[in-house]
Formats: structure tokens, C-alpha cells, sequence
């Protein structure tokens, strides 16, 4: 989905997933379609992703395929079904997705994923706030993420009502709590940032489709601006500020912490820019609400891949670091309850 | 306790020197994970050296609060600790300050900084 470096990875298990993909395409493209200019973007983990051309006689479509390869316990993500009509429903709205193509099948014996769209561009963070390159892209990025999520929010959320059972739809503070005491390590200055949460939580909003994962880093941009939308998996129905919270967070400011949407604009204009697509007002002090919700979220994902290293489940260097830079974002989030970050 | 050299602190710089040698040699996963192995290396050299230090401090702080740490998480959940919040605060921050130290001191704010 994005334009990254693809790896020479040893492709011995491939064969096989290509030979079915294969097969699912000329289920639907026809026999004589063919797959071309295959590159291995991730392999493992718990995604497999490949690029591929999609052949049609004289005609040629880069395309990805995503297969879900490993499912955690007690997962805070959405499985690829609900994520892949959870694209259908973006796009419907204007919002700017990967090109949903086609879901696998059973006949098609390739597990759960699906086929979307090649969407040429950057996601890498330091690229996109610093490069010159990007500097049209940053200067249009308040309004256009506004927008995006103002349409988004407008969609009615029974469209998405698959989504009414993920945990984060019921609550989403107590679905972090759920989670943190699953992974069974505590956190008693944590604890101190539920507490207020609990003590101040804003008056119910209004219900709405969320993205939940709405940072740089997850949408594929260009020299002109936000070209895709991608990783749906945190997706559930909740408060709109939730997605603001996140946008904002100090961790995805990625240093520009000046700068808080993203780390690549001011406040101000983004949330005018929404009242202005949206007809709603956006009220500051339950944006930080949900800034202090999103540290606490943070945190429990960042708990729960160190629990994934140390149960012996997923075990990586990188899961590791994930334990000892919990207390990072926990000391960023006393600090912005103590009003020193902003 | 007579253990030949390299002592432990040596022993641990010895493999991050290694590492920090061949990550630029490394490409995609590997050379992230090494990064990763790097920065791990780092913190544990640092718990080593400002282990026993924050250890003791953090015994002192705690002395005054209700059982251990997570008793102290699930009194603070359910509010039980909510009139004592001006008191708890700073002792929570200071203990998260300790953390950050061995993690990556770099990360604090100067007012926070040891040197």
C-alpha cells in the first residue's frame, strides 16, 4: 500500500500463496488474467503483504494484497472482514481510501485478507513533516484532515453497526482497562490519568463512525496532500473527538511538538476547518480529554506488545523496546496533566 | 565475588559496541531490530549503573503509600486515594522520572534533568 523498499526476504513460503492468488484473481478477472511484478512489502508479523500488477491483456493495475497471518489474544484490532467494508463505507463518503477490490473467499484458500488498490505516495513520518517536497502537502494538511474525518463523521453509524460489538464501541475507556489487566503488569501513575478520565469524562457526544487510528504515519501522502486512508483496524463507533485526540497526540507529533496536529499544523485552523465541513463546533477542553485518553491508550498498546514478547507469544527486539518505552508516554502524559505540554 | 573480567557493565558494552558496529550493514528488519537491540542494551546499561540508587529512592516514596505497586494502581482506580491526589501526584511523577531516566533520560524535560 505504500511505497516502501521491499526487502529480497527468502520467498520459500511463497509460492504456494501466490499460485492461490493466483487463482482467486482469474476467479474474478478471468483466465486469462496474470500477476506480474510481485514484491514482498512485509512478510510475517502478523500481516503478509505483497504488491502485485494485475494483467489484463494490454492492461496492467498495481495492486496489494493483505493476508492476516497471526491473530492476538484479546486483540484491540478489527479482522480484515470488518475492516474491508469498513473501505467500502469510507469511500462511499469521499473519504480517500485504498481502493477496496475484492475479499478472499473460502474457495480461495488464502485465510482472511483482501485485494485494495495500489496508492502511490509517503508515509513516513520525518519525510512528510520535514522534506521540501511535502511543504504544499503540510500547508493544506489542517484542512484536508479536517475534512477527511468531517465526512467520515457524517456517515450514519448503522452502516457501521457491525461495529457496535468491538469493545472500544462500548467503552472505550474501559476497553483499555480490559486489556491492561489482561496483560497483567501495573501501572499506578497510569492510574492516576484513568482516574481523572473517570472524574471528568465530557457529557455523551454524538455517536459516530471513528477511524481510530487517524495519525500521520497511516495515510499515504503526495507533494499535493493526503492521498489514502489506511489501517482501518482500530476502527469503532464512538465520541468524533476520540479521532482529534489521536491526530493531536504528542506521540504522533513525531518532535514538532509546536505543532500539534500531526506535528505538522495549529490547532486553529484545523478545528475551524471542521466547524466549517462538519456544522460542529469543536470544543477544546474535550480534545484534550481525549489526548489524555489517547497517551492511556498508548500506553496499553505499547503494554501489550511487550506482554506479547515476554509470554513468549511473539518474541522481537522491537516488542521489547515497546516495555521500556511505556513510561516515555506515561511521563508525557503527567506532564500535559500538569499543563506543561500542550 | 571475584569473577574475571569483563565485569557485567563492560560485558554489556562489548555486545552494544558489536551491534551499534554492524547496523549499518544491515538492511529492512534486521538493521530496525538492531537498532532495537542497541536501545535495550543502553537501558540495561543504565539500570545497572542508577539501579540500586533509584531503587532505594523509590523504597523511601513508597514507604508512605498503601501496599505494594499494584495494590496502589487498584486504589487509585477506584478512587479510594482521590483526597490524597495533591499528595500522590508528584510522588507518581517522580517514580515515572526514575523510569524515563533508565529508558531514555533525553526524553525528560530540563527541569527534570539530573545534570
Amino acid at each position: 500500500m505504500t511505497s516502501m523498499n521491499a526487502p529480497n526476504s527468502p520467498v520459500d513460503p511463497l509460492p504456494p500463496i501466490i499460485d492461490r492468488l493466483r487463482l482467486a484473481v482469474r476467479r474474478r478477472f478471468g483466465e486469462r488474467a496474470e500477476l506480474d511484478r510481485i514484491d514482498v512489502a512485509t512478510l510475517g508479523g502478523s500481516n503478509r503483504t505483497l504488491l502485485f500488477d494485475l494483467v489484463e491483456g494490454a492492461s496492467r493495475r498495481r495492486l496489494v494484497f493483505r493476508q492476516e497471518t497471526y491473530t492476538l489474544p484479546n486483540s484491540p484490532f478489527i479482522a480484515p472482514h470488518p475492516q474491508f467494508k469498513l473501505l467500502q463505507i469510507a469511500q462511499k463518503h469521499g473519504v480517500p481510501v485504498p481502493e477496496p477490490v475484492f475479499e478472499f473467499a473460502p474457495e480461495d484458500e488464502l485465510d482472511r485478507g483482501y485485494v485494495v488498490g495500489f496508492v502511490e505516495g509517503e508515509t513516513l513520518p520525518r519525510r512528510l513533516l520535514h522534506d521540501a517536497k511535502f511543504a504544499k502537502a503540510r500547508e493544506g494538511f489542517c484542512v484536508q484532515a479536517a475534512e477527511i474525518l468531517a465526512r467520515l463523521h457524517a456517515a450514519d453509524p448503522a452502516e457501521a453497526a457491525f461495529l457496535e460489538e468491538t469493545p472500544d464501541s462500548q467503552d472505550p475507556l474501559g476497553a483499555q482497562l480490559a486489556r491492561l489487566d489482561y496483560y497483567g503488569e501495573a501501572h499506578p501513575a497510569l492510574e492516576l490519568a484513568v482516574r481523572w478520565l473517570e472524574r471528568y469524562r465530557p457529557a455523551a457526544p454524538r455517536r459516530v463512525l471513528l477511524h481510530g487510528d487517524f495519525r500521520v504515519g497511516n495515510m499515504i501522502m503526495g507533494p499535493d496532500g493526503i492521498r489514502a486512508v489506511l489501517d482501518w483496524e482500530c476502527s469503532h463507533l464512538g465520541a468524533p473527538m476520540e479521532d482529534f485526540g489521536w491526530l493531536c497526540l504528542r506521540s504522533w507529533r513525531f518532535g514538532n511538538h509546536e505543532l500539534p496536529v500531526g506535528g505538522i499544523g495549529l490547532r486553529e485552523p484545523f478545528y475551524a476547518a471542521y466547524a466549517a465541513a462538519s456544522g460542529q463546533q469543536v470544543d477544546a477542553e474535550e480534545v484534550r480529554w481525549w489526548e489524555i485518553f489517547g497517551f492511556v491508550r498508548w500506553m496499553v498498546l505499547n503494554i501489550m506488545q511487550a506482554h506479547g514478547h515476554w509470554s513468549e507469544e511473539r518474541r522481537s527486539p522491537a516488542f521489547a523496546a515497546c516495555g521500556r518505552n511505556t513510561c516515555l508516554i506515561e511521563y508525557e502524559m503527567l506532564m500535559s496533566l500538569l499543563g506543561h505540554y500542550a | 565475588m571475584h569473577r574475571d573480567a569483563p565485569e557485567l557493565p563492560e560485558i554489556l558494552r562489548t555486545v552494544r559496541e558489536f551491534i551499534e558496529d554492524i547496523t549499518g550493514r544491515l538492511n529492512g528488519q534486521d538493521r530496525y531490530h538492531a537498532m532495537c537491540a542497541n536501545y535495550l542494551l543502553a537501558v540495561a546499561e543504565r539500570e545497572l549503573a542508577l539501579g540500586p540508587a533509584v531503587d532505594a529512592a523509590e523504597q523511601t516514596a513508597f514507604a508512605h503509600l498503601p501496599g505494594d505497586k499494584a495494590a496502589l494502581a487498584a486504589k487509585i482506580r477506584s478512587g479510594e486515594l482521590d483526597a490524597q491526589w495533591d499528595e500522590l501526584f508528584p510522588l507518581m511523577l517522580n517514580h515515572v522520572i526514575h523510569k524515563v531516566r533508565i529508558s531514555k533520560p533525553e526524553h525528560l524535560h530540563p527541569m527534570h534533568r539530573a545534570d
